[in-house]
């Protein structure tokens, strides 16, 4: 284990990733120093380390989705796409570090670089790349979208609603080519079965998420339970669910209704 | 020749930091929290703890240290020892601040305490505190107690809480490793 931090190495790397970067000029990070609350400034820190974390790993899973989706002779423009998503992701990365830093830090987190994505189970090329695919993008990245409105709802911030509204921009393609690639991959009946599982116990493993305690205010990227546990629950069956449904991959009920209870 | 990165994500020392220590906590400056960990740092334990409330401004309300992110590395107390001991965990009536509802925290496949079947006869959150406190090798040496805590592949099903046991994710890569899954 290994505690978080991130690097770049500028030079012409960096130009490169300038790319990405458009609109960033207009966030002023001073401004954060000056919008934040004492009361909420610990809680966002924790909130935007561990997004930043969040983002690199979701880099980590796209780099894996892309592999997978190449050695699953997928078309060539998704291919391409879930390679550029390890960029955004990057990006997203570091506009989570700069808020955390605006606001004096990084929290400590000790994480493990090595076990960044889950390795898919399935049986032959097309059903690992569904496998994450599914877990990535259409669990993982469907439930990003709302719940980043509705902390940009809570922001009383304009730097995060800026930093959250840029995040948001490429947050619903990264949701999108999952059901692309679903609309796409020819799978059987017993395929689906696997990914009906696959999509459950990913579902299910947020269940941690409600085993913690709650914030107390909300704020700066921050929600309390009262604002997350409503939301998170919608997105999971009209985000999650009921596409998948609508795609023959029909989610257990019961680890959706443990969600609900863990809620409760 | 070794190129050298630069940071964009650090935990900061509060001399490098930060655009709003003020809005931390106005009453005490950044600088003064930097000399009373100095000074901690120097100090044994028993010592701080009879003038807990000289460096009690280095802890928060919830037992946390406050400039967790100051590394000061005398041969006396750490902030984290020091803001452990004045917070014993049955005493915390509030939580760390890990129990905040992360925005951006269903991108989880990602994490590696994601993709994991919570049963519903675990106690994860009571266990897994329990095994911040309990030391790797008799967290070992006990671990069908803990056992729960490990999906069957050696990933925790819980976050890791850095105290002064194990993290849950040492235990299940211990356990993997030892065949105990």
């Amino acid at each position: 284990m290994t505690e978080f931090s991130l690097e770049a190495i500028g030079g012409l790397w960096q130009k490169r990733l300038d790319k990405r970067r458009v609109g960033l000029e207009q966030i002023d990070w001073s401004d954060i120093s000056r919008e934040a609350t004492p009361d909420l400034v610990v809680a966002a820190r924790e909130v935007w380390t561990r997004s930043a974390f969040s983002e690199y790993a979701s880099g980590a899973a796209f780099a894996e989705i892309a592999a997978h989706l190449l050695a699953a002779h997928a078309p060539i423009d998704l291919i391409a796409a879930a390679g550029d998503f390890v960029g955004d992701e990057m990006f997203h990365a570091e506009l989570a570090s700069r808020v955390a830093m605006a606001l004096g830090g990084a929290l400590p987190l000790e994480v493990n670089y090595e076990k960044l994505v889950r390795p898919p189970s399935g049986e032959g090329a097309l059903l690992r790349a569904a496998e994450i695919v599914v877990r990535s993008c259409c669990v993982g990245e469907s439930l990003t979208v709302p719940m980043l409105k509705q902390a940009r709802r809570a922001a009383g911030s304009r730097t995060i609603e800026m930093v959250i509204s840029r995040i948001l921009r490429d947050e619903a393609q990264h949701a999108e080519l999952g059901w692309w690639f679903l609309d796409w991959a020819d799978l059987t009946d017993r395929d689906r079965a696997h990914l009906a599982v696959v999509a459950g116990s990913t579902i299910r493993s947020f269940s941690a998420i409600f085993d913690r305690e709650c914030a107390a205010i909300e704020g700066l990227g921050a929600l309390p339970c009262a604002s997350f546990d409503g939301a998170f629950l919608d997105a999971v069956t009209n985000e999650v669910v009921a596409p998948l449904a609508k795609r023959g991959i029909v989610v257990p009920a019961a680890d959706i209704s443990e969600q609900t209870s863990a809620v409760a | 020749m070794l190129r050298k990165a630069y940071s964009i994500l650090a935990v900061v020392t509060a001399s490098a930091s930060v655009a709003c220590s003020g809005a931390i906590d106005p009453s005490v400056h950044q600088e003064t929290r930097q000399q009373l960990a100095d000074e901690l740092s120097n100090t044994s334990l028993a010592d701080a703890l009879k003038h807990r409330e000289h460096f009690a401004p280095l802890c928060d309300g919830q037992g946390y240290p406050l400039p967790g992110n100051i590394n000061s590395k005398g041969p006396g107390t750490s902030v984290a020892e020091f803001c452990d001991a004045i917070n014993p965990p049955d005493a915390q009536t509030t939580p760390k601040p890990d129990a905040t509802p992360d925005a951006t925290s269903p991108k989880a496949d990602a994490g590696p305490d994601a993709s994991a079947d919570a049963t519903s006869t675990c106690d994860l959150k009571s266990l897994n505190q329990e095994l911040s406190f309990t030391l790797l090798d008799d967290a070992v040496k006990d671990h069908a107690h803990f056992r729960c805590i490990c999906d069957d592949q050696g990933y925790p099903l819980v976050g890791n809480i850095n105290a002064k046991g194990a993290t849950a994710s040492q235990f299940c890569a211990a356990i993997k490793e030892k065949g105990l899954l």
